[in-house]
């Protein structure tokens, strides 16, 4: 037993490290292509990717069993909780938002008038002035109803006031950035807004030296804690967050 | 005790070294914080409050001309805030740690009127500014966006929402597999010694098996599949220690008992305490092929068994998501669980093979109609089967070969040994056996939920029809032959002599076919009067008819009264006779007539005096009803002449009337037993009322108090009749209706009322670290038995709830590790370093209750009046001081003594306190997740890791040489390893 665990743990390390490396690599590749062409050329496949399993975005699925007749560790229901959580200050993260509209609206079909209204819309949206504050969205689904709505509500009743004993954003200098603003969800897909500052006496919170950046949220049901690489958040050599 | 609490200090210390060596605890930290005005540019000579919030003491500062403050603060929580002119904004919290310097900038608030929007709810906090500020017009800019396009064109590419393109669900999942592969191993190698396993021998054979695989996946857009199948495989040597006779005594020689035998015929002392070979009875001879000699030095403990308890289990279950459109929702889910068990007895050559084989099918449809209404209904089945045979069943002619008359049977599945039960020695024979129970539930629920303003309006109703089909649960189909050393003064002694106290056997079919139907309507409402009060206000109405037989063969006593006893005679259902006495108005096939009176009110208030969770008071009042479960009335129902009945045999205390080898041959039918329940049985119910205070003492922090009230009435109980009063000589002919045995009943008659008290204290997961603890306090007290010692006496057997302990403990804790960012090297490690010094998680379970209630009964039915249950005489005290407590000597033996022959002893029910329990469970979980989704987990958990041993309750038989003496304990400490993959 004991020679199996050693062989185990010895194959363990370079099969996990291999898995790592081939895993990133290959999403890094493909995230780089699609940044380097005109967000007008986005798949919906794409523009989702960007909104979900990007620098700027990543979701994180929580699991649970609920026990019945006859369950185990298993059981016979699994209960799903994804959290969606976006830098949504991020320029590729709304580039990614206007995109999907494009091509839920038909853009391409578009008569030039249309074109402009169209754009009259989003362009506001696509423009968003973020240079003092980093805003991350957070949205949240469950195939149970009553977990999603308990969600919902906590996040529609909180304040500012509120949100700052739950949600920070932190960094390598960092512990806590305290939350500047707080906004409910508009039910539109976007989600609650957690607004930082920037700069904090006169220092910017995060340089693209820094290793990563944390969102962390004291939610009724789950400890949210999402670490983004800013490494990984470069555009032509400088930090788009 | 003294141990206790050194484990609960070391348990409590872990989460404390860790939780300081994070810095939250002790000593003191430096405070250094630049106030920033709403632009952004230091703000000098700013008055700064910093308050701490445990104690709520207070220091105030003031900015420099660059803005900054810098204090020296004891570790803890702070609230901070600037004070300018007469207003006050509350700016951050923080938790200094010991000897850390903290660095905080905090803003002052952008005000509503800044944002420049429209008064979104709540969403800012207040304070000075300059509504023309850029920084206000962004952050309504940053609350405005949305991506709706609201009076656009229509949606040209797809008929989903543009949340549900963004946000899919479960986007990562969709369109590939998804699901787990895992395998928790124990076995006898990691694990520690049982108290009562023998020093220096290997421990009993142990291997548990849990492993299982699950797969999900999304089939397409708005279908998803989710499967599991798990298998769990026990192989478990037992420890169980039992008294057997030794050889010597299985040969007649009784000399080193220690106990003169008497002759139970003249009554003489047996001459060298030895039975002579020619007076052991032939059916006595054959068992004793049965009876294990001794391997065991301990007197008392004299045969250990360790042959191992099997178990096999497969389960499978799965589940179809579809999602028709956006407000509908359809679910579909199956599952089946198919198991063997082989359990074993004391004694080697019996034991039992179980099947447990259930399913459970559902479908749910849930719709959302506009953005108020919520409904959702249920369709489900359920089948359950449980069928138990003894080893020895099948074996064709073993029960004719022992010769005892009147005991024989055609179905090789009702063959084996008849129950012998020899009082301070091992039961011989195979029990509960055979037993099968087969039951289906039909069920459909119905639920709508409607948000009105400050309401939520809920209704629902269900309906359900249960069966149980060819179902026989009295597993004494080979008879049962009790000994209790009444006419020698030992009962393998007089087992030897086949000389029983009583003898009892089954006649006619036992097949129970039930059914039963039940519905019920419910109607409630949520009400947020303000942000102060809420109201919680409802009603639920259940019908529950009573369990009916479809197989014509009821039969009950008419009248059945208690005291006294009157004529009376079996009435079978639906007969001319029923129907004449009323008894048609309890429906065909049942004698009980339906309650129609479960009504059920639900009142609720949450009282938060400052409108947020600081404070918060609850208060409720709830009435739960039940019934009777077809277990009572598969019990109790078809059990009476002529469809199934038990004969019993007797003899008196003080004259050896039946012989082993023919114990029914003075059985007249008209000694039957009566077996029914109260016609006008009510149903159970209990009332509870809660009053609970909830505090936040801060983020991380908070208190509860609670007291818990319970009143139970109408709980059901059996109750025993036709009982003469102890005296000498046969039981039957003083019984005040001597034409039939004993009367056993179910009632609902029985009440109960608790009092609790509970305190709990709950840390938030925080900084990688979540505690809960509590304690609980209970007075319970109830008259709800299964049999009274004297049933004229009713009152004698109120007493303290057996199954509830006094006082109760617990605390909970994760703590996620490593601790803190100081030590993560999230930073400057890499990527492998990361992956091996990550993840890591320790989480417990103790849990520490007082012993639970039981009483001191006599052997048998000492005074003779027919029922057991006896007690003997209390003398004083009964406990020993903890320090002195051994297995030998739990309770203090000599404080009962035998009663007056053919009296009720006084000591009362439940006066003894059974052993604590302790449990310390520990587990470390290691996480490493190779990509987004994609976890390996590794655990190590130990399952009563400081191996405390926790002792089984006493032998509680007064008389025997037994008494007081404990004779098996829980589980030692057992070791789990496993491994995870969730992909």
């Amino acid at each position: 037993m004991a020679h199996l665990n050693s062989s185990l743990a010895f194959l363990m390390r370079p099969v996990l490290v291999l898995l790592v490396y081939v895993n990133v690599s290959i999403a890094l590749l493909a995230m780089k292509t699609i940044l380097e062409r005109d967000f007008q050329d986005w798949t919906l496949a794409e523009a989702v990717e960007i909104l979900n399993q990007s620098s700027w975005a990543q979701q994180r699925t929580f699991t649970r069993v609920v026990a019945g007749i006859g369950s185990g560790v298993l059981g016979e229901k699994e209960i799903f909780k994804t959290f969606f959580v976006r830098f949504l200050s991020a320029e590729p993260i709304r580039k990614a938002f206007v995109r999907v509209q494009q091509i839920q609206q038909g853009y391409e079909q578009m008569s030039e008038d249309e074109r402009k209204d169209f754009e009259a819309l989003v362009s506001p949206g696509l423009k968003l002035d973020v240079s003092q504050w980093i805003v991350v969205s957070l949205t949240f689904r469950s195939n149970n109803p009553r977990q999603e709505r308990r969600v919902e509500s906590f996040l529609d009743a909180q304040t500012v006031e509120t949100m700052k004993a739950r949600a920070f954003l932190s960094t390598d200098r960092l512990s806590q950035v305290e939350l500047e603003a707080y906004f409910p969800s508009r039910r539109d897909g976007v989600g609650a807004k957690f607004v930082f500052p920037r700069q904090l006496s006169g220092e910017p919170i995060i340089t693209k030296e820094e290793s990563s950046v944390t969102f962390e949220a004291n939610l009724p049901t789950q400890r949210l804690r999402v670490t983004f690489p800013v490494s990984e958040m470069l555009l032509d050599g400088e930090l788009a967050l | 005790m003294n141990k206790v609490i050194g484990r609960l200090l070391l348990t409590l210390l872990i989460p404390l070294v860790l939780t300081w060596s994070w810095g939250l605890g002790g000593a003191t930290g430096t405070l250094i914080g630049r106030v920033l005005d709403a632009s952004g540019q230091p703000a000098g000579q700013v008055k700064v409050r910093i308050v701490r919030e445990e104690t709520q003491q207070h220091i105030v500062t003031q900015t420099n001309g660059d803005g900054l403050f810098r204090v020296e603060l004891d570790a803890g929580g702070y609230s901070i805030s600037v004070e300018q002119g007469r207003q006050s904004s509350t700016l951050a919290k923080v938790s200094l740690r010991a000897g850390e310097e903290r660095r905080l900038a905090v803003r002052l608030p952008v005000s509503q009127d800044r944002i420049g929007g429209q008064g979104d709810k709540g969403s800012e906090s207040n304070g000075p500014g300059r509504r023309s500020d850029a920084k206000g017009a962004s952050l309504a800019a940053i609350r405005d966006y949305q991506i709706g396009l609201g009076g656009f064109r229509p949606t040209a590419s797809s008929d989903k929402t543009l949340a549900e393109i963004v946000n899919p669900f479960p986007a990562q999942k969709r369109g590939r597999f998804h699901g787990a592969l895992y395998e928790f191993h124990r076995n006898d190698n990691f694990d520690a010694r049982n108290f009562f396993d023998p020093l220096g021998q290997k421990l009993p054979e142990y291997k548990r098996n849990q492993f299982g695989v699950s797969l999900g996946t999304t089939v397409r857009q708005n279908l998803s599949f989710f499967g599991s199948y798990e298998g769990l495989r026990i192989i478990k040597g037992s420890t169980l220690l039992s008294h057997v006779p030794t050889a010597d005594m299985k040969r007649g020689d009784f000399g080193a008992l220690g106990t003169e035998l008497r002759d139970p015929f003249t009554g003489e002392i047996l001459p060298e305490n030895r039975i002579p070979a020619g007076r052991i009875h032939p059916v006595a001879t054959k068992l004793l092929e049965v009876l294990p000699d001794p391997n065991q030095s301990d007197p008392d403990r004299n045969f250990l068994n360790n042959q191992p308890n099997v178990r096999h289990q497969d389960s499978y279950s799965f589940r179809f998501d579809y999602q028709g459109s956006e407000d509908a929702k359809i679910y579909f889910q199956y599952s089946l669980t198919d198991a063997d068990r082989v359990d074993v007895h004391p004694l080697p050559d019996f034991g039992t093979d179980q099947t447990l084989f259930s399913q459970y099918t559902t479908v749910t449809y849930n719709r959302t109609v506009g953005s108020r209404l919520v409904t959702e209904g249920r369709l489900t089945f359920s089948r359950y089967l449980n069928r138990m045979l003894s080893r020895n069943s099948g074996r064709e002619g073993l029960l004719d070969s022992l010769g005892i008359a009147g005991l024989d049977t055609d179905d090789p599945l009702q063959e084996g040994y008849p129950e012998f039960s020899l009082n301070e020695y091992a039961s011989v024979g195979d029990q509960r056996s055979p037993y099968k129970w087969l039951s289906n539930r039909f069920s459909f629920d119905g639920s709508a939920t409607y948000a009105m303003g400050g309401h939520t309006l809920r209704m629902g109703g269900d309906v359900v029809a249960r069966q149980v089909n060819d179902t026989r649960i009295e597993g004494m189909g080979r008879g049962r032959l009790v000994f209790n050393g009444y006419y020698t003064g030992d009962a393998f002694a007089d087992f030897l002599f086949g000389l029983p106290a009583a003898a009892s056997r089954p006649v006619g079919s036992e097949r129970t076919d039930l059914r039963k139907k039940s519905w019920g309507v419910s109607l409630g409402d949520q009400w947020r009067v303000n942000p102060q009060i809420s109201l919680t206000l409802g009603v639920l109405y259940r019908y529950a008819s009573p369990y009916r037989s479809v197989s014509d063969n009821v039969s009950g006593f008419f009248p059945l009264l208690f005291e006294p006893p009157t004529e009376g005679q079996i009435v079978i259902a639906g007969s001319q006779d029923a129907r004449r006495l009323g008894l048609d108005q309890a429906g065909d096939g049942g004698l009980v007539f339906p309650d129609r009176n479960d009504w059920a009110p639900e009142m609720g208030l949450a009282f938060s005096p400052f409108g947020n969770n600081q404070l918060v008071l609850r208060s409720s009042y709830t009435i739960h009803y039940g019934s009777a479960h077809a277990g009572h009335y598969a019990r109790y129902l078809n059990k009476n002449f002529p469809f199934y009945y038990v004969e019993s045999a007797e003899a008196p205390v003080d004259s050896p009337d039946l012989d082993l080898g023919n114990p029914f041959e003075h059985i007249a039918p008209t000694e039957l037993t009566v077996r029914g329940l109260e016609t006008t049985l009510r149903n159970p119910y209990v009332q509870r009322w809660l009053l609970t205070m909830q505090g936040e003492v801060n983020q991380y922090w908070n208190l509860e108090a609670s007291y818990r009230g319970r009143k139970g009435s109408h709980m059901l109980r059996t109750l025993a009749s036709n009982i003469p009063l102890p005296d000498s000589g046969s039981l039957q002919p003083r019984r005040p209706n001597p034409e039939f045995g004993l009367f056993r009943i179910l009632t609902s008659g029985g009440s109960l009322s608790s009092h609790q008290l509970d305190l709990a204290a709950e840390r938030r997961l925080s900084e990688g670290l979540s505690l809960k603890s509590g304690f609980t306090w209970t007075r319970s007290l109830d008259d709800v038995f299964s049999d009274p010692s004297n049933p004229r006496n009713l009152r004698a057997e109120k007493a303290r709830t057996g199954y509830i302990p006094e006082r109760q403990f617990f605390l909970n804790y994760i703590i996620e590790l490593p601790p803190g960012r100081s030590l993560s090297l999230d930073s400057e490690g890499s990527s492998l370093t990361r992956q091996l010094l990550q993840g890591w998680r320790l989480s417990g379970i103790t849990y520490i209750q007082d012993g639970t209630p039981f009483s001191a009964l006599l052997a048998g039915d000492a005074n003779n009046d027919g029922v057991d249950q006896d007690r003997p005489d209390l003398l004083g005290p009964t406990s020993v001081d903890s320090s002195d407590q051994t297995v030998d000597r739990w309770f203090l033996t000599e404080a009962f003594s035998q009663p007056d022959a053919f009296s009720f002893g006084d000591a009362g029910r439940n006066i003894l306190t059974g052993p604590g329990y302790q449990k310390w469970d520990v587990s470390m979980i290691k996480q490493t997740r190779l990509s987004n989704g994609d976890f390996v987990e590794l655990r190590v958990q130990l399952f009563n890791a400081f191996n405390h041993v926790n002792f089984r309750r006493p032998n509680a038989v007064y008389g025997n040489t037994l008494f007081g003496k404990i004779f098996g304990a829980r589980h030692a400490r057992e070791i789990e390893v496993a491994l995870k993959y969730s992909f």
